[in-house]
Parts: C-alpha cells; structure tokens; sequence
C-alpha cells in the first residue's frame, strides 16, 4: 500500500515536471515562429537538441577564461554577463530574461576564451544550444539559419544601438533610454546593477532618478 | 578559475553510490545526491564535511529534478533498476553526458568479460536517445582517473 502510493506520487510529480518542461520548450517556439515558421515536427526536432538546465541564484554559467560552448535560451529567470576590470569591479555588458538568448557569441562562435561571466540573478530555467547541436540542427532544419541570421543581425543591431547611447547620451538619457526599453528588468535587478550596466556610478544613478521624479 | 561542473548521482546511498561521492567530493564540483536512503550516507558525508573543506553537495529528494540541474548524470542504481530510472530522466538529460555504472555492479572489468551485456549497453543508449551514454569499468574509474578525464573533457 505504502509502495502504492509512492509510485502515485512520484508520477504526479514527473508530470509536474514535464509540464514545466513543455512550457519551456513552448516558449522557445514562439520566440522562433516570430521569425521563422517551423514545421511540427521540426519543432519536435528541437526537443532532442536543446539541453535542459536548471541553475539557481549565484551560479555560474561561463567564467572568464572559459570558451563559451552555449546558446542559452532563457525561459525563466533572469541572468547577466559582465566583466571585471584590473581593479574587480564589475561592468554589466548585458541582462537577460524570459524569451531572451545570452552568451558570449565571440568565444562561441570563434572558439576563443572568453572575456565575460555570466552568471544567474535568479533561479532559473534555461535551453542550452552547443555548437555540435547547432550544427546538427542547421544540417535538419534549414529555416532555423535564416532565424539564426536575424537573431545575430538583431543581436548587432542593439549592440550598436548601446554602444551610440554609451558613447553620446547624458547619465540621465542613458537612464531614461534603459527604462524605457527594459522597464521588466528594471523591476527585477538592483539599482547598483543597473548603474553598472549604464556606466555610471550607483550615487550618479540615484540622483539622476530623484531628478526624474522631482520633475514629474 | 573553471565553473563548477554539476553532478548528479543516483542512486548516491549505495556502495557504489557512496563510493563515488567520496571520489568526487574533493574535486571541486557541485554533487547533487539522489538517495532513497540518505541515512546510509550519513557517516560519508560527515567524514567529507570534516575532511574537505568548501565541498559543495546536497542531497535532493527527485532523480528528476537532480538530472534537471545537472551537466553529468551518474546512474550508480542496480541494473535491474537502471531501465526504471532512465526513462524517469529521459527528457531531462537530452544533451548530457550519463555515466551508467550498471556493469561495475556485475564486477565487470572490461568488454571482453564474457558477462559483459552489449545488448545491455544498447538499452540504455534506447531509453536516453539523446544522451551520451558511457559505460564505466571498474578499477581506474574507482580511482577517479577516467572519470576525471570523463568530467574534464565534457
């Protein structure tokens, strides 16, 4: 009866968690179909490749010096990749959040240790594409180059876009300009990581923000 | 300095299972155990907690949820009960390397041991399509020396 009943509940439990990993996996489906249709069971092929993994808060995903072997696509959670400069303070070069990639794509995509760490802000849930399985899945599924294409050209688009507003843009404009097109990851990561990630100093952040308020 | 690889190992309460631990807990990486009887590990873990400092090892009470958040699964579990497990993981090892230890349970030193099973290797490469399945060999792999390399190079 005992035994009985613990089969019951390990079942329950493998289904919650295939549940968890359907929803992953949908949600990576629609971040593809908004660029490229894919047939069903192209989609399904994807299942196969795509490495599941769970990091918590704190962990690491890449660690400077390493080469970067993934794509991760993150389907929950919220995670960064920085650097750190001669004295160990830490420059934010990106977030990423639900429906988002991150990963060092110069080391993966040359081979080269990378500069960056990217760690987790939170527990989370990722897909993880090596480059044997991107491969693989460029040789079966022909649409997903041209996905791939235009994530890269969206990818450069905003890594020019950053590297303008880093370069001409007042503190206060590189605020308004990161609250305005990233107001869920504002919500979601401290303040002295967002000053990071704006090049500018926590203090320079906090006043920028109560001018913004006083003038409202 | 290298990420910490994430192990899991299931069963970890077993001989081999603790076994296995015990090599890896020095090895700087983060063992998740899946054990059905923790308590069996209990003087194991005492004596890794008094001799290893900074080891990283929880225990997790899900074979699923351990392969989920791992990047190397070992399956230490008897060979009767390797079938059972292997489909429990099966989506949640896709892309991962797994170590089945089934053979070591047999006392089976190398391939051409006449009680070696290939038919057995076949199986579990069909119940985890999608994995890496490497069979382990007693003798250098209880010393860690394969299964370093294994971990290392994946």
């Amino acid at each position: 009866m005992f035994f009985a009943k613990r089969q019951r509940t390990l079942i329950f439990r493998v289904n919650g968690y295939l549940l968890s990993l359907i929803a992953m996996f949908d949600l990576l489906f629609k971040h593809i179909s908004k660029r490229v249709t894919l047939s069903s069971s192209e989609l399904e092929f994807l299942t196969t490749v795509f490495i599941p993994k769970k990091i918590r808060k704190k962990q690491y995903l890449l660690q400077e010096g390493e080469i970067c072997k993934w794509m991760t696509f993150v389907s929950k959670g919220c995670l960064r990749s920085y650097t750190l400069d001669a004295e160990g303070k830490e420059h934010i070069v990106q977030f990423a959040i639900e429906d988002w990639w991150i990963a060092d794509m110069y080391s993966y995509l040359t081979g080269e240790p990378s500069e960056y760490i990217i760690d987790a802000l939170e527990d989370s849930e990722l897909l993880m594409l090596d480059i044997k399985g991107k491969e693989t899945v460029l040789e079966n599924i022909p649409a997903f180059e041209k996905f791939l294409r235009m994530l890269l050209e969206s990818n450069h688009i905003a890594s020019h876009r950053r590297l303008h507003t880093m370069m001409t843009k007042t503190a206060e404009e590189k605020y308004l300009n990161f609250i305005h097109s990233y107001p869920q990851i504002m919500q979601r990561v401290p303040q002295h990581m967002v000053a990071s990630y704006l090049g500018i100093s926590p203090e320079t952040l906090s006043r920028v923000r109560k001018q913004i308020l006083a003038t409202k | 300095m290298a990420t910490k690889k994430t192990i899991a190992i299931i069963k970890a309460s077993g001989h081999m299972g603790s076994a296995i631990v015990k090599i890896l807990a020095n090895k700087n990486h983060r063992l998740l155990l899946f054990c059905e009887e923790c308590e069996k590990l209990n003087d194991v873990l005492t004596e890794i907690r008094e001799n290893v400092s900074g080891s990283d090892i929880e225990l997790m009470g899900c074979p699923i949820e351990a392969s989920w958040e791992a990047d190397i699964i070992i399956l230490t579990v008897a060979p009767s009960e390797e079938e059972k497990f292997a489909e429990l993981i099966r989506a949640f090892a896709t892309g991962k390397i797994v170590i089945s230890m089934s053979n070591l349970h047999r006392g089976i030193r190398n391939k051409d041991d006449k009680r070696f099973k290939p038919e057995a290797v076949k199986k579990l490469a069909e119940l985890l399509p999608h994995s890496k399945i490497i069979k382990a060999f007693e003798g250098p792999i209880m010393d860690g020396e394969i299964l370093d390399r294994i971990i290392n190079e994946n």
